[in-house]
């Protein structure tokens, strides 16, 4: 018998890619975190904790806080619009199911920067929605729906609601109807099911879909920026405005590893769920 | 058939799902008690007749009552009416326990009832040991129990069961005729399954309804399935058959089949029984365990008896009998099983000439049917 390929040979490509560029950037970034900024914005190697402590600080921790609620609300409108499109999708013909799914994607063909420069036609005072109202008589005067928390919220469910689908649309799928069917069998309406049975079955795909839509959500910055004007921040900017303009790199760095730490518990509850539910 | 009452009317039941009529003006009455088996092969529609009892489909005309109840409006949720599923469609994130519970919860029984009920569920399918059990780590043989139990313990009026033996391996599948069998009688419900497995349907069955394309062709018990067939298909599906096709005529005060190359004689009784009337295309079954053989050189009367001289082409052994496959000089293949002890292999060889017969009344005449 052939020997098998050494995994090594497999895995080696991707694994060098990954430790030079993401692994290694990280461990930089992370020990930039500890030290401190010179007078020029250049990096002074005298150890600090004091980053760290700066995080606390309360305009730091309210655009933290804000953010966190923006990606959560994000996420939240992301599951009620998603998990009935991924049902949907679910439930079609073969036939029909890949041509959705494909549709679902398709945004994925350009760049989320155009498509978001886009949103900025549709949504400013000269836009196509301010004079959609005006000609139905909605309005007398032009509407600006840029520059505000509603406008970002537009912007990043747009851009990651196919994240809340697929994997969704993938638990759905893969539940066998004749269990939906046992439970209406046994006395439990449609209602009653989609609670105890479909959705517990389902819910790695929502909290997958969840993490999926939360954590890019939580640290864009083009999106605030381009639809939030620069007037509202969200954590992505802040740490971006730190590396740009303040020059501030340690700073940045223990901003940058302060919103790894909650992706990171994140993470750990999604697999805490995937266990438990593994276990049937 | 003691005491027989009827518990569900199947009244000119159709269903059609695009081009293929899966039910087509069906009608069918099913016992209180009843052990019912729909058959036939895949696509016949007996699943979704299935379908239709439990209420996942509706028909598109005609009605089915309970009771004499007209069920077809009433939604699964609310019918008096269980099923166990093929995939025994177990709830993965429960327990066994909660599984069985889990259509007694949906009643609001009080929590104490629910437990002498599921208690009882698991040990009249001998499994009390795995309640605390994840549906995950049950063998096959146990899945199928627990998916019993869960329709069982709602104690509805009927037990549908979607091919319920199927997904396991032969030998508990044998196993698991019988203890179906001894469950219907303990519980007293009426069960209704569907089976592609003619050997189950007539091991399990009180009656069964042979279907074909959306059809009942015969609904009968299993010895009149075997023995009085109402057409070639029901012949030839239940049970091996050597089926002679030819005309019926009426020579002599006897009856018999003209087959072209030979006439084969057909007992009164038959013809009575088939309806059939001279002049009429049709089919003579015989079942191979009815055939005997004899050596063409044995001079033993043939009065009485239609036989046909043939080359044995194989001989296989079964242990309690032999199955043969034998060539006629016209030929045509018949089949015959023969009992161990009326068989010498030192007599009959592949490659030997030999005397098939049977006795004229244990022929079967069945109308030719149309295609």
């Amino acid at each position: 018998m052939k020997r098998m390929v050494s995994p090594l040979v497999l895995l080696g490509p991707a694994l060098a890619w990954l430790v030079v560029f993401l692994v290694f950037p990280l461990l930089l970034i992370f020990a930039f975190s500890f030290f401190q900024r010179g007078s020029f914005g250049q990096i002074v190697y005298d150890p600090t904790l004091k980053n760290y402590l700066r995080l606390f600080n309360p305009t730091v921790l309210r655009v933290f806080l804000h953010s966190l609620r923006l990606a959560a609300f994000v996420t939240f409108i992301a599951l009620l619009l998603g998990y009935p499109t991924a049902y949907f999708i679910a439930n079609q013909p073969a036939r029909w199911k890949n041509t959705l799914l494909v549709l679902v994607i398709l945004p994925f063909w350009t760049s989320y920067l155009i498509r978001t420069y886009a949103w900025i036609v549709l949504l400013n005072r000269e836009g196509v929605l301010s004079r959609l109202l005006i000609s139905l008589g909605l309005s007398r005067e032009p509407i600006s729906f840029l520059y505000n928390d509603t406008a970002i919220l537009i912007g990043l469910l747009y851009g990651y609601l196919p994240f809340m689908v697929l994997p969704l649309y993938s638990a759905i799928e893969r539940l066998n109807p004749e269990i939906r069917e046992a439970s209406f069998d046994l006395g439990a309406t449609p209602f009653q099911t989609f609670f105890r049975i479909t959705l517990p079955l389902t819910l790695r795909g929502v909290v997958t879909g969840a993490i999926f839509v939360f954590v890019p959500s939580l640290g864009n910055f083009f999106v605030p920026e381009l639809l939030g004007g620069g007037q509202r921040f969200m954590i992505g900017n802040m740490i971006n405005n730190q590396f740009l303009k303040a020059r501030d790199w340690p700073y940045g760095s223990a901003m940058a590893f302060g919103v790894m730490a909650i992706v990171f518990i994140l993470l750990l509850f999604q697999a805490w769920i995937t266990r438990r539910t593994e276990q049937s | 058939m003691n005491g027989w009452k009827e518990l569900i009317r199947i009244e000119n039941v159709v269903k059609r799902f695009g081009t293929i009529l899966a039910a087509d003006h069906i009608s069918l009455s099913i016992g209180e008690g009843e052990f019912f088996a729909l058959l036939g092969p895949s696509g016949c529609g007996k699943t979704t007749l299935l379908r239709m009892l439990a209420g996942f489909e509706t028909p598109d005309s005609g009605s089915i009552l309970l009771d004499g109840k007209d069920l077809t409006a009433v939604r699964p949720w609310n019918r008096p009416v269980n099923m166990m599923f093929q995939s025994y469609a177990l709830f993965p994130h429960m327990s066994v326990y909660d599984n069985i519970a889990y259509g007694l919860r949906q009643e609001g029984l009080p929590a104490a009832e629910v437990d002498r009920r599921v208690r009882n569920a698991l040990e009249l399918i001998g499994l009390p040991e795995l309640a605390k059990r994840k549906p995950g780590n049950l063998s096959g043989g146990q899945k199928q129990r627990v998916a019993l139990a869960r329709a069982i313990v709602k104690q509805p009026r009927v037990l549908l069961l979607d091919e319920p033996l199927a997904a396991l391996d032969r030998k508990l599948r044998v196993e698991m005729r019988l203890e179906l069998k001894r469950l219907q009688n303990e519980v007293g419900i009426a069960f209704v399954f569907v089976t592609h497995d003619q050997e189950e349907a007539l091991t399990m069955a009180d009656r069964a309804a042979v279907m074909k394309d959306g059809k009942v062709m015969q609904v009968g018990t299993p010895e009149e399935l075997y023995n009085a067939p109402a057409n070639l298909y029901v012949a030839q599906f239940i049970g091996e058959a050597n089926v002679f096709a030819g005309q019926l005529d009426y020579i002599d005060s006897e009856w018999q089949l003209e087959c072209g190359e030979q006439a084969f004689r057909v007992s009164a009784a038959e013809v009575h029984r088939s309806g059939l009337a001279k002049g009429a295309q049709a089919a003579l079954v015989i079942r191979p365990e009815r055939i005997e053989i004899a050596p063409t050189s044995d001079s033993n009367s043939v009065n009485q008896r239609n036989w046909v001289r043939g080359q044995i082409l194989e001989i296989a052994y079964l242990g309690t009998a032999y199955n043969l496959v034998v060539q006629t000089v016209t030929d045509r293949r018949l089949f015959a099983q023969i009992q161990a002890a009326d068989f010498s292999s030192s007599t009959f060889r592949v490659g030997d000439t030999i005397r098939i017969s049977w006795k004229v009344e244990q022929g079967i005449l069945v109308p030719l049917d149309k295609l």
